[in-house]
């Protein structure tokens, strides 16, 4: 590989690790608009603990715009790694609901297109202490 | 950053993919010296299920290479890797099979690389409680 190659390739995981980190940022300051430019219209949208995604810009806005009053989910990266197929963050996680605080970490696996999120995947290493915190919502 | 500085970070990351992939590799074929060969001496290998790492090649060693009859066998089909000068993660789906059964999960494996060499692992599912259920105490 040339180094121009490389650097054109280097460009284009760059690209990819600011679009994370802008939607993580818009996240953690509670800008849902801001977090919702970065998405695909057809985002597919996979959580922890339900076997379906949920698709579309749209029903996932409506899910965490509206549906969960009191749920505040802060996350600091710890790293993101990024290639042409996908984008991978490290993150922990702290949420807070009810009067009850949870810290647990994941990596979030991206798949981006044309600038946008087009997919994504949360892996924990303990999904089953995530599924009992959020359990109903 | 320069096209320079960019390639040599590439290279970097390229070697760390090259040794993630030697080391799924040679667990796949069932080749433990070669696996080894890719692990530090005092490597930190986290596992799903368990709250403390097994620390160092040769405890890693005892639990995966040293029984007569493995635990249970392990096929990962490698989907991704990717690396910058702190992490490779790998994305595989894993096939394990243990008593007759079989089961089929996805992880990111996460690890730290220092001197080319895997010094610490740690594994992340989308549902470690099956993962759990199956391994159930292995």
């Amino acid at each position: 590989m040339t180094d121009q190659a490389a650097g054109t390739m280097k460009r284009t995981s760059d690209a990819s690790l600011a679009l994370i980190r802008q939607t993580v940022s818009a996240l953690n300051r509670g800008d849902a608009q801001a977090a919702a430019e970065w998405l695909a219209d057809d985002v597919e949208w996979h959580e922890i603990g339900r076997t379906e995604p949920i698709v579309g810009k749209a029903a996932l806005a409506a899910r965490y715009g509206a549906a969960i009053p009191g749920w505040e989910i802060t996350a600091e990266v710890h790293d993101i790694v990024a290639n042409d197929e996908h984008a991978i963050a490290l993150v922990t996680a702290t949420a807070g609901m009810g009067g009850r605080s949870f810290t647990y970490r994941t990596a979030e696996i991206f798949h981006i297109r044309e600038g946008k999120i087009t997919a994504r995947w949360a892996f924990s290493d303990d999904t089953a202490a995530i599924n009992e915190f959020f359990a109903g919502t | 950053m320069t096209d320079q500085a960019a390639a040599t970070m590439k290279r970097t990351s390229d070697a760390s993919v090259k040794l993630i992939r030697d080391s799924l590799d040679a667990l796949n074929r069932g080749d433990s010296q070669a696996m080894a060969d890719t692990l530090a001496d005092d490597v930190e290998w986290h596992e799903i299920g368990r709250a403390e790492p097994i620390i160092g090649k040769e405890a890693l060693g005892a639990r995966y290479m040293s029984a007569d009859v493995p635990l249970y066998e392990i096929h990962g089909e490698l989907h991704d890797v990717l690396a910058n000068d702190d992490h490779a993660i790998a994305l595989v789906t894993a096939t394990a099979k243990m008593g007759g059964r079989t089961f089929t999960y996805r992880t990111a494996e996460i690890f730290h690389i220092r001197d080319g060499k895997i010094s610490a692992r740690w594994a992340f599912s989308d549902d470690t409680g099956a993962i759990n259920q199956f391994f159930g105490g292995a």
